[in-house]
């Protein structure tokens, strides 16, 4: 039996008459990783993938092993020092059989279930950690991994710091988003999103190469998440199992910093290119035919223009890769040119395509860089939100001004932040109108907040803790309500 | 007669679907069309590309034009269908 649970585990070894021995081993949550102080941490389970590889272990322990029952719990969501994370409980008729499963079943969840912990540390940062392969590879740490990357100087200390903090939706686990996935993951991107509706399908394998022959059949999203969490245990992936349509597009782009469009048709192309200029989200996008290909970057209200710029409306007669073929390296060179663009994109270095159509002939080897400009009257363009993702770790992504027009949109919950005290205690608002400021743990996700204080100091110190427990609908009213009482009546 | 009507030489380059119908990645052509639509289905005339002009996108030199920009003697001027594979 593999359960996850959200509640404290239950510790004490159960009884039966036909054993005679019981092995149990509790993780616990410690104080301190590498060096670091932790102050409590959040597990995160991609639950349905969890379950099912946890199942497998556990049915794998009982065949391997000469046990009559053998259980593990895993807890998920936050827990405090010293909480039990994982409790394992093996019985048998003798000792040594279930000291052995008891050993077996820890180490094999820890590797391969796909369990995400999220630690915060005392100096208020925070990190994901796969709680598999970092405990389990010593060689292993987040340092060592993105060395040779931090050693350029356009990225360091800083720009590794964005790039963990950058979320981006990559839409199509297709033959472009394959490898920009693989790429976005092993450079520290620490949130990607991937929407993608289909199952593995075996026509898939000579381009989408994050994906082997033995999963024909199974969901993409959940192999990209497999594929990923064993390729970088530092970031992780939102699976969503869908195809993007103009229905669902706003609520899947809204919560991501930049779009990389791997998609291979001009619906969705046209959709992620209309939604993503009136959101201000960057779009990064690319086309193959064959032996060819164009690559662009959609900066709202940049210029250069978007798609609709060029073609004004989706072309109908163009034949797809399904129909007139496609040698896999080429949606692999432009995939990974696509990520290229997006990591440029969050670190806010080196030229842009936003203002730019790059062909490449990979027959020929001829590229060219064709200059755009928006097109005057351009539907799209006329709404555009500028980008908002150029650095999306600025501030501006947790702050707003009183003015800002997203506070017109959608329920939001004031929250006065200024009676609350460093040292806890129970809040209570100047305000007798406002509600009590609830525990982050307890934040509703389909609300929006706006949390409020003196000078915007503590607010937006707070919003950042929500958002780093995940809570992306937290905003903090720059200059607190100071700068309210500037702006007078 | 106009000097639009002029007998100019173009390089046209092609790209994706209409490499592919031409048969070639690029040819110099010697043409007496006013602009880059007249000279595309001029070309298409012959070579039955199977687009039409409209959603060919005409890029001259390192800038997209319009097409109903005059044909410049000496450029080379590339033809671009919309591509949306992946």
């Amino acid at each position: 039996m593999f359960r996850l649970s959200r509640r404290a585990l239950e510790l004490g070894p159960s009884q039966r008459p036909d054993a005679g021995g019981y092995a149990s081993f509790v993780g616990r949550v410690r104080g301190q990783n590498e060096g670091r102080a932790v102050v409590g941490l959040v597990y995160e389970a991609y639950d349905e993938l969890a379950v099912a590889e946890g199942g497998r272990i556990v049915e794998e322990a009982q065949n391997r092993f000469e046990v009559l029952s053998v259980r593990c719990d895993h807890r998920i969501g936050d827990l405090a020092i010293g909480d039990a994370a994982i409790v394992v409980e093996v019985a048998a008729a003798h000792r040594r059989e279930a000291f052995r499963a008891c050993e077996f079943v820890v180490d094999e969840v820890k590797k391969r279930v796909p369990i995400w912990k999220r630690e915060r540390y005392a100096d208020g940062r925070s990190a994901w950690i796969n709680a598999g392969t970092a405990h389990n590879a010593d060689a292993l740490t987040e340092a060592s991994f993105y060395e040779r990357q931090r050693r350029l100087p356009e990225v360091g200390i800083e720009g590794q710091r964005l790039l963990g903090d950058a979320r981006i939706l990559v839409v199509g686990a297709g033959g472009l988003g394959c490898p920009a996935i693989e790429f976005l993951a092993r450079a520290g991107v620490g949130t990607l999103g991937v929407a993608d509706g289909d199952d593995l399908d075996a026509t898939n394998l000579h381009r989408q190469s994050l994906f082997r022959a033995r999963d024909i059949g199974r969901p993409k999203v959940d192999l990209v998440a497999e594929a990923v969490a064993e390729a970088n245990p530092y970031v992780r992936v939102e699976p969503h199992r869908l195809s993007v349509s103009a229905d669902n597009a706003d609520s899947l782009i809204e919560r991501y910093d930049l779009v990389l469009d791997g998609t291979d048709n001009f619906g969705a192309k046209y959709v992620l290119n209309d939604r993503c200029v009136a959101l201000g989200k960057t779009l990064i996008q690319a086309g193959v035919y064959r032996y060819e290909g164009w690559a662009m970057r959609v900066e709202p209200g940049h210029a250069g223009g978007c798609l609709r710029c060029l073609w004004p409306e989706p072309p109908t007669d163009v034949r797809s890769c399904a129909e007139v073929g496609v040698l896999g390296v080429v949606p692999g060179v432009f995939g990974v040119l696509q990520a290229t663009e997006a990591i440029k994109a969050v670190l806010d270095v080196g030229d842009s395509l936003a203002d730019r159509f790059w062909l490449l002939d990979l027959l020929s080897m001829e590229a060219r860089s064709v200059r755009r400009t928006a097109r005057p009257g351009c539907p799209v363009c006329a709404r555009a939100v500028p980008s908002s993702s150029r650095r999306v770790s600025e501030d501006d992504s947790v702050e707003v001004t009183p003015f800002d027009p997203r506070l017109a949109q959608g329920e939001w919950i004031l929250l006065d932040l200024r009676a609350v005290e460093p040292g806890g205690g129970r809040p209570v608002s100047r305000w007798p109108w406002a509600p009590a400021v609830p525990e982050l743990k307890d934040l509703r996700t389909e609300v929006c907040y706006l949390a409020v204080c003196a000078h915007g100091v503590t607010s937006l110190d707070w919003a950042r803790q929500a958002r780093a427990l995940c809570h992306p609908n937290v905003w903090s009213l720059r200059n607190g309500v100071t700068g309210l009482e500037r702006i007078g009546p | 007669m106009g000097s639009e009507a002029r007998i100019k030489t173009v390089h046209v380059r092609y790209f994706a679907v209409l490499r592919e119908r031409r048969g070639l990645p690029g040819e110099s052509v010697v043409t007496d069309a006013p602009n880059w639509g007249d000279l595309y289905r001029e070309l298409d005339a012959i070579h039955r590309f199977g687009l039409d002009g409209s959603i060919v996108r005409v890029a001259v030199g390192d800038a997209f034009v319009e097409s109903s920009a005059a044909v410049a003697d000496g450029t080379t001027v590339v033809f671009i269908p919309p591509v949306a594979g992946g």
